[in-house]
């Protein structure tokens, strides 16, 4: 028992560690290039560039960790943003009008859950549906116009940073890592998240409800990606109706990257933070060198075939070193 | 008996959904949907996601999906477009823009077969790569083509301007693989992969190089599909056929063709091809605005899904 958690244990850290030091190589390299890289302004632009990631990171991760997807978080923090800013700009407060649009969210969430546990759609074609829908909406109540935003306390959100370099929406990212790293590691509904992603059958022979873990699970990330676009509305005082276009995409290329099984089952928020790390500096390095622009969305693609081909790699080595640790210990 | 038997066959139903949307959008405009330049403009739009549905329904079938056609058939149509402009005739640039497309569709299926990734991620991959590439080839800007040839194949219309050319290579291919899949054995055991792919290997077929055959077939399709448009419009663009993808996927599905592949089949998808584009023509008959159109599209796929749904809950229940 022991030596399986243990091997189970240290795979997951060197696996954490491992993409640790090819971020820390990465800003190496392009420090060496470019030493302003770590000039305090790129260092606060990464940092805030992360924040958007990195919220719809945490719910996607959570997502593929409890063996779901949603191609849509993107565009509904687009739409979220979008939303945001109309609303503010009827005159409502600021604050309530992030409550209405979290609570939008949501039920926007709640939509993919019907689909995909009521209705047994396949959970990537279901929220690709979504997707187009929600992208299409973005463009008819906005024209296909940026939405501007003179709501002073409103922009405060992604405008304040502390010691002028930790930006507020970095801060509130981390807090939610945090938070959700808790609830994964230390309560019986976080290992259940695991347990669903694993193997869903013996998930409920054991007496969980998978269908409830996914009702949760795609709620929650409907949330977040509301959250993910206020913040963006905030951080350039205008809601863009592009802002969440490949939002979906960059997320999975974190949580997978980061450590995140796709089919399932393990990784943790600590890896997705390394993650996000790592796909913002890189191309915010790729940028700072004045990597030809068009190459920049090639490089991006490669990066998720990249992560999943690591995903396979670490797996495999995973599995194998379980059945080894299971035949020596029998 | 028979009579019965046609009346709840699945094509059966779909004929006559079109005929209520036919319906629909004639007494909404007036009558002006029937006219034949209409009706030529209805059919035009069915060529490229015609042959995106041949591909994808075909993967489908077998239990993949991939959603990069979009991507590799407009980077090809560019590739295309950019050979011709360097100066190599028409028919050497648009070989190499089909072995392009079929080398993308390779390289989904290693991805998919090699590393085990699941298809729609593994696509979506290289439907990101394939729009850098583009974005490299034509550096963001349309490129031109004033090649005769090459705009004749796909913008040609015979008899009176009503028959496109690039309409008959397209319902000759739709013919030329319905037939392939119904009657061939090639054909039938893609469906026995998609129904089980270990019973398949079982049986003694090899569903991997099955897999490669149909990946790159498709992406050799989506690579046509491409060249056709952009003869059609004398110029290739960045949008291309990327949102013909979707439209691709959902036709199929309203055409009956599975998730999960194992069942479906050519007949079904060209009316479900058919209806799609009737829907979308009628719209704009009626003036409906174009951003309209997406949240439509997103809508009609999910009520394929669930009509999908809902007779293959009558189909296990009976």
């Amino acid at each position: 028992m022991s030596i399986k958690s243990l091997s189970r244990k240290l795979l997951l850290v060197s696996n954490n560690i491992a993409i640790l030091l090819v971020a820390i190589v990465v800003i190496l390299v392009f420090y060496s290039q470019n030493p302003n890289f770590l000039h305090d302004d790129n260092i606060r632009n990464i940092m805030r560039s992360m924040a958007f990631v990195g919220i719809l990171t945490i719910g996607m991760g959570m997502l593929l960790i409890g063996g779901e997807v949603d191609l849509s978080s993107g565009a509904v923090a687009g739409l979220s943003g979008v939303l945001v800013a109309m609303l503010i700009n009827t005159g409502i407060p600021w604050g309530w009008a992030i409550v209405i649009t979290i609570a939008f969210g949501a039920s926007l969430g709640l939509i993919s859950a019907l689909l995909v546990n009521v209705l047994g759609f396949m959970h990537f074609i279901a929220t690709l549906g979504l997707m187009s829908v929600y992208q299409g909406v973005i463009l008819v109540i906005t024209r296909n116009v940026f939405i501007p935003v003179p709501n002073e306390g409103f922009r405060l959100i992604g405008g304040t940073s502390f010691g002028n370099i930790v930006p507020l929406p970095f801060i509130i990212m981390l807090v939610l890592m945090i938070a959700y790293t808790l609830v994964l590691s230390n309560t019986g509904f976080g290992r259940s998240v695991y347990m669903c992603g694993g193997n869903r059958k013996s998930a409920r022979l054991v007496g969980i409800k998978p269908k409830k873990i996914s009702y949760f699970l795609y709620i929650n990330n409907g949330a977040l990606g509301a959250l993910a676009g206020v913040i963006i509305t905030s951080q350039m005082a205008t809601a863009s109706p592009v802002a969440g276009q490949t939002g979906s995409i960059d997320a999975i290329t974190a949580a997978v990257l980061g450590g995140v099984a796709f089919k399932g089952g393990s990784g943790g928020m600590f890896g997705c933070f390394i993650g996000i790390l790592l796909i913002n500096s890189f191309s915010a390095g790729l940028t700072f060198v004045g990597f030809p622009q068009y190459w920049q969305i090639v490089a991006r693609g490669s990066l998720l075939v990249l992560a999943l081909c690591l995903d396979y790699v670490i797996s495999g080595a995973r599995s194998r070193a379980l059945e080894h640790a299971l035949r020596s210990h029998n | 008996m028979n009579i019965k038997k046609i009346a709840h066959s699945k094509i059966f139903t779909l004929l006559i959904l079109l005929a209520i949307v036919i319906a629909t959008f004639t007494i909404l405009s007036n009558g002006a949907f029937l006219q034949p330049r209409n009706i030529r403009n209805i059919f035009q739009a069915t060529v490229v996601v015609s042959l995106l549905t041949i591909g994808a329904g075909m993967l489908m079938i077998s239990g993949q999906i991939d959603l990069s056609l979009g991507g590799i058939g407009t980077m090809c149509a560019m590739m295309a477009a950019f050979l011709m402009r360097s100066g190599l005739p028409w028919h050497l640039s648009m070989l190499a823009a089909l072995v392009l497309g079929a080398i993308c569709g390779a390289f989904n299926a290693v991805l998919v077969n090699e590393f085990n990734f699941q298809s729609f991620i593994a696509t979506l991959a290289t439907a990101s790569i394939a729009q850098g590439f583009m974005a490299v080839i034509s550096q963001g800007r349309q490129i031109d083509i004033s090649d005769r040839t090459f705009n004749f194949i796909g913008g040609a219309r015979f008899w009176d301007d009503l028959i496109p050319f690039s309409l008959i290579i397209s319902l000759v291919l739709l013919v030329l693989y319905g037939i392939m899949l119904k009657n061939t054995k090639f054909g039938r055991s893609i469906y026995l992969v998609g129904g089980n792919a270990d019973a398949s290997r079982l049986a003694g077929l090899r569903p991997k190089r099955i897999s490669y055959l149909l990946f790159m077939n498709a992406g050799a399709l989506a690579a046509l599909a491409g060249m056709l448009l952009a003869g059609r419009m004398m110029t290739s663009n960045t949008v291309g056929i990327t949102n013909a993808q979707f439209q691709g996927l959902t036709a199929a599905i309203l055409g009956g063709i599975a998730f999960g592949g194992g069942s479906g089949g050519m007949g079904g998808a060209m009316i479900g091809i058919l209806i799609l584009s009737t829907f979308n023509n009628g719209m704009t008959m009626i003036n409906v605005p174009m951003h309209w159109q997406s949240v439509a599209s997103g809508l009609v796929l999910l009520s394929a899904l669930t009509a999908d749904f809902l007779s293959s809950r009558k189909r296990t229940s009976a």
